[in-house]
Formats: structure tokens, C-alpha cells, sequence
């Protein structure tokens, strides 16, 4: 797990540090610091675990707030990045398994006639798309998005949830299928796909 | 055949869509944990990818202001290092103080309280014998015999009694029948601890019976036995032992013994009303505290085969020095010695009082009062 344990450069592990004891003096500035500078790299992964931008500012917000209560843990081991960024990722699954799938009148498969290339391209297949995902359980979910979204490995994966890595592969692998056979079954992104496949190209 | 390990797949797949080589294929088709990935689904990871996940200066001042205007939290209570530090002392004296009897078990015996303690299968029965064991606050031993029907037996013979724990070696006494009462009467030795009481009849038939000396009984005296009709039943609360008798003449006693304390006086206690059930049928007694027990009497005469079952319980909450208990705890399940239990006389005396304006008031006044025949 390099990624998780490798020292940072020298200059920034220093930097880190000192930005963390001047946060635990309780520095105004320091903990101003702390957001300008590590908010903008994590709210694109939160924005990618999240359904809505509210939602990812919130988990972001909710993500600082635990960090500062744990900074008095934080020793230095991994980069001050990857240590929020683990923050980050709990606090998104805790909750992802905390909030309830809802349904949005949008995305009531329709029945009229489509264009599936179409559709696909479209602002309400993205959604379609979405609620398929939110179909599937909060802890396979988040090991699909770390994997494949994120571009993680499986075994920072394993790391970042806290599992063994055959939990991580079988979650990743279980959220395949399940997406498969929703997809499948989706009026519209079934039909889609099916036609994507025969034509051999793209979406 | 080609063989990638997982992470050059991984390597291959994040490559990107169209350039996942033969080999990550075959791999991916192979390796059922390695999350092999359909490309239809690469346009769902590429949707999520191109959400609009920049954040704006605009927005980053606004998370920023909200963030510094948000109080710093402070650590759960239970983990604030001045609080830690005094639940950490409060488990340490707690264990020292749990802990600290076991090296200095001559001092302790002392203050524990009389008779023995909790002790298992205090009624048994085997080869057409039932046996019940009843200790005393004094060190008496009592062993009552009856035959499968719940009729009183004698003994013939001799009956060993071995008496073994883990802190002393075994001793062997004889128990000696009771003329008036079918039961064999012994005596505890001065003894601590967990023992173990064996019976031995003459036909070789073993009861063995298991608990905890609490006190180190040096004398024994027991009442006149043929007066108890129901004896000694034994409830244990927390470190308290709560024991009844019944006696023929329809007088119900309680008494409680504490460790530390021994027998507690009844202004320490209170019972103020017990239910004797028999039969479906309920025969309440209220109870009034005298010197170190409470007594009552059955208000109607209660007719038992000898071997009955009763049930004694607590109608009300009982309470042992400040500390309330629910009743369903306090529950005596015993056997009868006696064929019927006879009723005290209550007295009814009628108080009149005269009025100057000649009005007449009446009333009755109960009041039970026990005698000895």
C-alpha cells in the first residue's frame, strides 16, 4: 500500500506537520489553511461518491469536521492528503449505508418511443444510469465507485474500507453483476447496450 | 497460456476502454475475483467521471467561511484524556477491590455472613429417594427424606456425611435422626468456601450436594422441630439471603442474613406481605417486623399432603435496607412436612364510643394475635 504509507517529500511531510500542530493550537488560519488547501482535491472523489453537488459539499464539510477532531491522532505516517482522503471515503460510505434509495420522478422508466443512442447521451440516462447504482448495497457500491471511478487498486480499495482484499475483489465483482443484470433489465439502457454490443462499437 | 496476475489486469483495465490487450482478456475470463468489467458498463464510469466535480473559488470561500464558522469538536466525553484517566482509576480500585479478597481469604471469612451459601440440586431425588438438603444460619445441617410420593421417610441406619473443598480435606461426620421430625441432623464444621457435602446411605446411594460456607459456624441450635411444617425456604438477593419457616401453628417467619452482617434486625427489612400458594390457591399473610424477623399468620387453614408443593412469594416489593426488589424474585418453592397447618384465633374486639349528643359511633377493630396451644 505505497500509496497509503510512502513519506511524502520531505518539505511537504514538514509542512504538514506544522500545518497540523498550529491546527491543534487552535489556529483560525491554520484550519483555513488546512480547507483551501486539501478541499479542492477531495471534493471531486466526494462529487463522484455522491448523487448531488449539495451532497458532496455536505460530505465535504462533514469530512473536515471529523479530521479535525482526529488530527490529535494524525502521526505522520502517511501524507496528510492520503489521510483526509481515507477520512473522506468513510465518511461518503457511512453515508452512502445511512441514506435511503430514493426515487426521483425523473427516472420512472418511460415507456414512449426513444432513440437508445440517444437516450444514452442524455442528461436523464446519466440518471438512469445512477439509479441503477443506487440500487446496489451501500458496501459494494463504494467499492465499485473506489475501483472503477476512482481507479484505485484493489488493494488500496481493501485499505480505504477497511476489509481483506478477497472482500474488496468479491464486492467489486458482486457490483459488476448486479449492475449487469439491472442494466439488463432496463427499458432503455438494455435496449442500449444490446444495440451497442451488436454494432461492435461505443457508446 | 498467458497469466496475468490481478494488479497487471487492473493495470490493463484502467488503461482504458479499446486498449485491454488479448492477454487481460483472457485473464478477466479466467479470474472470477478479478472484477472482470463488460466495457458496455465503461459509459456508466465514464458518466460519473465527467460529473462537474471542479470546484469553483466562488464555492471553495463559501465551504470555507461555513468550516471556520463551525465550532472545532471536541472528543466524546468518555475519551477526554482528565476524564479517561479517572474512569481508568475507578476500574483499577474497583479490581484491587475485587481482586484483593482472593490473597487475604482469612480476613474476609469473617465478614461474610451465616449457613451456606447458594448450593445446587438442594432437593434430589434418585433410586425412589428424594432428598433435600437445608442448611442453617448456625451451622446446622438438615437432611429431609421422603419416598417418591413426597411422604416423609426415616432412615435406617447410618448416614455419612463428607464434607470436602478445595481449601481443606474432606471430614466425615455421621448425621443423626430426629426423633420428632423425619429428618437426619448434622453440623457444618468451622469451614470457608466452596464445599462440597456428600451424603452416604447405607445402601451406598450418593447425594452430593455443592456450594459456598459463607461463615465459619461454630454452634447450632435448632427449634423444636416438630412446630415446622414448612421449612426453611431460601431466597438469595444480591449478597442477602432471605429464608421463611412456617410453622404448625400457622406462624410464618422471615428472616435475612447479610454478608458482613449477619442477621439483620427487621427495621433493616421489610416484608410486609407473603403468599403461600398451594393448589392454585392463594393464602396471603401480612407480615410485622418483631426483634430480627417478620411474622404473620394464615389468616384460613391451609390443608396439605405431607410432601405438598408450596410456593412462597412476595406479594409487594420487598425492601432490604433501602433497595427495592421485585416481588417475582423472591420466590420459595417448598415441600410440606406437616399434614395440615392449623390457624391462629383472631381476635375481634368492638370499641364503642359515646358522644355527648348521644350520636353512636362503631367500629371494628381486627387484630390477629398468635398463641401457643
Amino acid at each position: 500500500l505505497g500509496w497509503l504509507t510512502k513519506k511524502p517529500p520531505a518539505a511537504s511531510f514538514t509542512e504538514d506537520l506544522q500545518l497540523v500542530q498550529r491546527c491543534l493550537a487552535k489556529d483560525e488560519a491554520a484550519r483555513s489553511e488546512l480547507f483551501t488547501r486539501y478541499a479542492p482535491g477531495l471534493f471531486p472523489v466526494l462529487r463522484r461518491l455522491s448523487w448531488t453537488e449539495a451532497d458532496a459539499e455536505d460530505l465535504l464539510q462533514q469530512s473536515f469536521i471529523e479530521a479535525l477532531g482526529s488530527l490529535p491522532r494524525y502521526r505522520g505516517d502517511a501524507a496528510l492528503s492520503s489521510w483526509l482522503h481515507t477520512i473522506a471515503v468513510r465518511v461518503a460510505y457511512r453515508q452512502m449505508r445511512r441514506a435511503r434509495p430514493m426515487v426521483s420522478l425523473e427516472l420512472v422508466p418511460e415507456e414512449q418511443s426513444y432513440d437508445p443512442v440517444s437516450r444514452l447521451e442524455s442528461r436523464g440516462t446519466l440518471r438512469r444510469l445512477e439509479y441503477i447504482l443506487e440500487q446496489i448495497t451501500a458496501k459494494r457500491r463504494i467499492a465499485f465507485l473506489l475501483y472503477e471511478v476512482e481507479g484505485h487498486t484493489l488493494p488500496e480499495v481493501a485499505a480505504l474500507l477497511e476489509i481483506s482484499l478477497v472482500a474488496a475483489k468479491k464486492r467489486v465483482l458482486s457490483a459488476h453483476e448486479e449492475l449487469r443484470t439491472l442494466t439488463a433489465n432496463d427499458p432503455v439502457l438494455g435496449a442500449a447496450f444490446a444495440r451497442r454490443n451488436k454494432e461492435g462499437g461505443n457508446v | 497460456m498467458f497469466n496475468p496476475s490481478c494488479q497487471e489486469a487492473e493495470r490493463l483495465l484502467s488503461s482504458g476502454e479499446g486498449q485491454l490487450s488479448q492477454e487481460g482478456q483472457a485473464h478477466l475470463a479466467a479470474c472470477p475475483l478479478c472484477a472482470a468489467w463488460s466495457t458496455e458498463h465503461q459509459a456508466l464510469v465514464q458518466q460519473i467521471k465527467g460529473r462537474s466535480s471542479a470546484l469553483s473559488a466562488e464555492k471553495l470561500e463559501t465551504l470555507r467561511a461555513l468550516f471556520l464558522a463551525t465550532p472545532a469538536p471536541r472528543p466524546a466525553i468518555l475519551m477526554r484524556p482528565r476524564v479517561l484517566g479517572v474512569v481508568a482509576l475507578a476500574a483499577s480500585l474497583l479490581l484491587l477491590w475485587w481482586v484483593a479478597p482472593l490473597f487475604r481469604a482469612e480476613e474476609t471469612t469473617k465478614t461474610l455472613s451465616s449457613g451456606l451459601g447458594p448450593h445446587q440440586g438442594r432437593l434430589q431425588e434418585k433410586n425412589g429417594a428424594r432428598v433435600e438438603l437445608v442448611t442453617g444460619p448456625a451451622g446446622e445441617v438438615r437432611v429431609y427424606l421422603f419416598d417418591t410420593k413426597g411422604t416423609p421417610h426415616r432412615a435406617s441406619g447410618e448416614v455419612r456425611m463428607l464434607l470436602s473443598s478445595e481449601v481443606f480435606a474432606s471430614e466425615e461426620s455421621k448425621l443423626a435422626p430426629v426423633e420428632e421430625g423425619a429428618f437426619l441432623l448434622g453440623k457444618l464444621p468451622k469451614r470457608k468456601g466452596a464445599v462440597e457435602i456428600k451424603l452416604v446411605f447405607p445402601s451406598g446411594t450418593e447425594f452430593v450436594f455443592s456450594g459456598v460456607a459463607l461463615e465459619e459456624p461454630d454452634s447450632f441450635s435448632v427449634a423444636p422441630p416438630v412446630e415446622v411444617a414448612i421449612p426453611g425456604g431460601v431466597a438469595l438477593l444480591d449478597n442477602t439471603r432471605l429464608e421463611t419457616e412456617i410453622l404448625a401453628r400457622g406462624e410464618v417467619r422471615v428472616r435475612a442474613y447479610r454478608e458482613g452482617a449477619g442477621l439483620l434486625p427487621s427495621s433493616d427489612f421489610s416484608v410486609p406481605e407473603i403468599v403461600l400458594e398451594h393448589e392454585k390457591k392463594n393464602f396471603p399473610v401480612k407480615l410485622s417486623p418483631k426483634e430480627d424477623y417478620w411474622v404473620g399468620y394464615l389468616a384460613t387453614p391451609v390443608e396439605l399432603s405431607a410432601g405438598a408443593q408450596v410456593a412462597i412469594h412476595c406479594r409487594v416489593p420487598l425492601v432490604i435496607r433501602g433497595v427495592e426488589y421485585e416481588p417475582s424474585r423472591v420466590v420459595f418453592t417448598r415441600y410440606a412436612l406437616k399434614v395440615s397447618i392449623k390457624i391462629m384465633p383472631v381476635i375481634t374486639p368492638t370499641v364503642i364510643i359515646k358522644y355527648n349528643k348521644g350520636v353512636k359511633h362503631s367500629y371494628k377493630q381486627k387484630k390477629k394475635k398468635g398463641s401457643h396451644k
